[in-house]
């Protein structure tokens, strides 16, 4: 071919190659972004594949609705990983479907979100919510404590 | 085949490029998801693809050697056009992700760009300077503008890649909070810049400070066209052969800025190395001021004939300025034995040069061919005309060297007359 | 002022930050002990157990207790029977209960005049006003493996949070449709403006594995946010996290 196309035809073909990933990439979704984000990543909610109510889940089988509302845009959905007791990492499985701006922000904002949930535990906390605590249970808990001290 | 080589390590890069997208990105079965993921791939090959150019001509001394500085400025022009492309598609792709879950417009969905990434600024400012020197480098509009033009819009490329990389590691999603993918992107062009700045800075300056280089003489061959003679302090550590080309920076007003290719058209020895160069309207006429003492900057040399065979006939065809090095590889081929005929095309008597030269190699046989092809009535350059003054030249190693039209009617006429082996160098070249 | 009252075998706190009189902390916590006693499966006396063995006819059952069974069924089918408050046979409606009494219980104390308040029932809590002027209520999420850490701490404004989880009373959540233990959480905590819906959700969403809290957002616009049994957090709908505070605070 002469060469003054041989650049356009390069771009054409780079463009489908990765048109072709990014539909792979939809199609394999997330599984693999949990098995290797970090050593101690488990899946968020990487089950069985049948459809949840409302239209959110992706052909992936994700079913994943909105996520953490970042305070001017939409919401996303994020993942965060325990290491031991102590969060490690926050990564995104997926956001809501319909609005990719959100989206967008989510993939860009979401190391920032790791830094609220952590930094989120060194916060005052007025009262604490677990799961329902006997009577026993109550006292060696730090809702006692809280109550307590005031 | 080294090309084959480095088309492959390209390759490979850019698949390592993918395997960097692939673990961040998430990509949902929605129109502006899929066109953002298009969209922020595209823009990390381009990246690399910034890389690749820069690599191509950066004057790895490998590289030269492997591919031929010609073929590598082909290469780049090819990679350039669909790097370009390839950023147009990276941007139009963005906004159209932005306007499909945002409305507003292309206009203001662009602009929404800026509130949800930073560096947009730069990269906006960055992309128009690159868009600009592309433009600049068609084909089309490069004839029409001097060389100078050419040159320092490609220069401030370098400022425009700067300009673009901030908002590629601060805002992608591949990159932001991932500070292993940063150190990787970021290697890869501090790698890029480092070949750029030791091969195509640090070397010739290097290269100055042993040889000092100077202009010795300046020499008018014939109305047209004129000879420098270049010395250097160091001969012993000059290796440029005959019909090799090498860049030449002549440290003086008005020649500063910039760095023209000329064929080397002497054999060169006692550190003396001579260009021979046809005035064509721009930089090339203005050699003709040159004072001796003037200091020049050399990168090279480059490219060249290089001999298949040992021994043999060889076939030296020049047209006009082709003849500056065909008279170096004239009087190499001869000094090495070979039986050497010159066919030396020329509209008008007096672009004749080197006659004198010619004179003193009487074992090199020129034939001259004189006059416009509408005066003469045929072409003095096609197989019948070639096959009477040279009736063994399928027996010949055949070396061309002409502008462009030439060497095709020439290498027309070769093949026709079964000559198997040819090589060309076209002069306007870059 | 704490305050702290037990009932339905769980303790119930009262954080007061504004005047409240006697009479109506004293209803609030009155509420409690009602519905501890109109509703226990483990008295066979309870109004619940006589309706449940058919000794007390629905018709004649109070208001109370029919408002609740008509908020199970909704849950019922809105869960698609996920939630269940019949287990083997009988009526159970521990599920639904705490978070109506605790919820009912707010609304006493807000038509008592109380304003700035959080009231916290075993777990799930429910907020109204400041803790103090220029400041909302924050609740903190416990963990699910060290009762001594938190999760994080959410900003809860005035609103109801619920947490359930495998990990108290040794009870495994099961979802109702199958009678199986649900193994995909490990805990899930749910915000609604009410406390009963954040209960209910909070258990039926754990029971439904991994579709619930996509379902608990999109058919009641909750927020939930879940730990899976492999420690990864997910986080479903608004959630603001609370930041922590610099220097000294009172």
């Amino acid at each position: 071919m002469s060469r003054k196309w041989q650049g356009t035809a390069m771009f054409a073909v780079i463009m489908a190659g990765v048109s072709a990933t990014v539909a792979g990439r939809m199609l394999i979704g997330t599984g693999g972004n949990d098995a290797t984000a970090s050593p101690t990543a488990p899946a968020g909610s990487s089950s069985s594949s049948n459809d949840s109510s409302g239209g959110s889940s992706t052909s992936a089988g994700d079913t994943v609705t909105g996520a953490v509302e970042q305070t001017r845009f939409g919401a996303v959905q994020v993942s965060v990983t325990f290491s031991g007791s102590k969060i490690t990492a926050v990564t995104t499985l997926q956001a809501p479907s319909g609005s990719g701006r959100d989206e967008m922000l989510t993939q860009y904002a979401t190391p920032l979100l790791e830094q609220e949930v952590i930094a989120s535990q060194s916060a005052r906390v007025d009262t604490i919510s677990g799961a329902t605590y006997t009577s026993e249970g109550y006292l060696a808990s730090v809702q006692s404590a809280l109550d307590a001290h005031g | 085949m080294k090309r084959g080589l480095v088309t492959l390590l390209v390759g490979a890069g850019g698949l390592a490029v993918v395997a960097l997208w692939w673990p961040s990105a998430v990509v949902t079965a929605s129109g502006s998801a899929l066109t953002t993921a298009v969209a922020e791939l595209a823009g990390m090959i381009a990246s690399y693809l910034v890389c690749v150019q820069l690599l191509l001509i950066a004057r790895v001394p490998w590289l030269e050697r492997a591919i031929g500085l010609d073929r590598l400025v082909a290469w780049h022009r090819v990679v350039g056009t669909s790097t370009l492309l390839l950023v147009l598609a990276h941007v139009s792709l963005m906004t159209l992700s932005q306007w499909i879950s945002g409305g507003r417009g292309p206009v203001g969905a662009y602009l929404g760009l800026f509130d949800l990434y930073p560096d947009m600024l730069t990269a906006t400012i960055g992309t128009g300077l690159v868009l600009l020197a592309g433009l600049v480098s068609a084909q089309a509009l490069r004839r029409l503008l001097p060389y100078e033009v050419w040159y320092w819009t490609h220069v401030t490329t370098y400022v425009a890649i700067f300009l673009t990389f901030l908002h590629q590691i601060s805002a992608g999603p591949v990159f932001a909070g991932h500070p292993l993918a940063r150190a990787v992107w970021i290697s890869m062009y501090a790698a890029t810049a480092a070949c750029v700045l030791v091969w195509r800075v640090a070397t010739p300056l290097l290269r100055f400070a042993e040889h000092r280089f100077e202009v010795a003489a300046v020499v008018p061959e014939s109305p047209r066209m004129t000879s420098v003679w270049i010395r250097s302090r160091r001969p012993e550590l000059l290796d440029a052969k005959p019909g090799q080309f090498m860049l030449f920076r002549f440290l003086e007003w008005g020649h500063l800025l910039t760095a023209h290719p000329y064929s080397i058209s002497n054999v060169p020895a006692d550190g003396l190395v001579r260009i021979t160069v046809a005035d064509l309207g721009d930089h090339s006429g203005r050699l003709r001021e040159l004072r001796p003492g003037t200091k020049v900057l050399l990168e090279g040399p480059f490219g060249g004939f290089v001999g298949r065979r040992r021994g043999g006939s060889v076939l030296l065809v020049a047209g006009g300025a082709g003849i500056g090095p065909i008279r170096g590889l004239a009087e190499q081929f001869a000094r090495m034995g070979r039986s050497v005929v010159v066919l030396y095309r020329v509209s008008r008597p007096e672009d004749l040069v080197f006659y004198g030269e010619f004179a003193q190699l009487p074992e090199v046989r020129v034939i001259t061919l004189v006059g416009r092809r509408d005066e003469l009535g045929f072409d003095p350059l096609d197989p019948e005309s070639i096959g009477y003054h040279v009736p063994d030249a399928a027996q010949r190693e055949a070396f061309v060297c002409g502008p462009p039209a030439m060497i095709e009617r020439t290498a027309e006429s070769l093949g026709a007359l079964g000559v198997r082996r040819v090589q060309f160098e076209e002069l306007s070249f870059a | 002022m704490n305050l702290t009252h037990e009932a339905m075998g769980t303790v119930v706190s009262l954080d007061l930050r504004c005047e409240a009189p006697q009479s109506v902390v004293a209803r609030a916590f009155e509420i409690f002990d009602e519905a501890d006693a109109r509703f226990s499966p483990f008295r066979p006396e309870s109004e619940l157990a006589r309706v449940s063995r058919g000794a007390l006819p629905r018709g004649d059952a109070s208001a109370e207790l029919l408002e609740v069974l008509e908020l199970a069924d909704a849950f019922d089918r809105a869960s698609g029977g996920v939630f269940s408050v019949w287990r083997d046979g009988a009526l159970d409606a521990n599920g639904v209960v705490k978070g109506w009494a605790a919820q009912r219980a707010a609304d006493a104390l807000r038509d008592g005049g109380v304003t700035d308040f959080c009231l916290n029932a075993g777990g799930d809590v429910i907020a109204r006003g400041v803790p103090a002027p220029g400041r909302r209520w924050q609740a903190g999420i416990r963990h699910p493996e060290h009762a001594e850490r938190l999760i994080g701490v959410v900003v809860l404004g005035e609103a109801a949070l619920a947490t359930s989880g495998g990990y108290e009373r040794g009870a495994h959540i099961v979802d109702a449709r199958t009678g199986a233990a649900s193994d995909h959480w490990s805990s899930i905590s749910v915000i609604d403006t009410d406390l009963t819906v954040a209960d209910v959700l909070a258990t039926t969403v754990f029971a439904m594995g991994a579709d619930g809290p996509a379902w608990a957002h999109e058919e009641f616009g909750s927020t939930v946010i879940a730990v899976d049994a492999g420690g990864g957090l997910s986080v479903s709908g608004h959630v603001e996290w609370a930041r922590p505070e610099r220097g000294l605070h009172g």
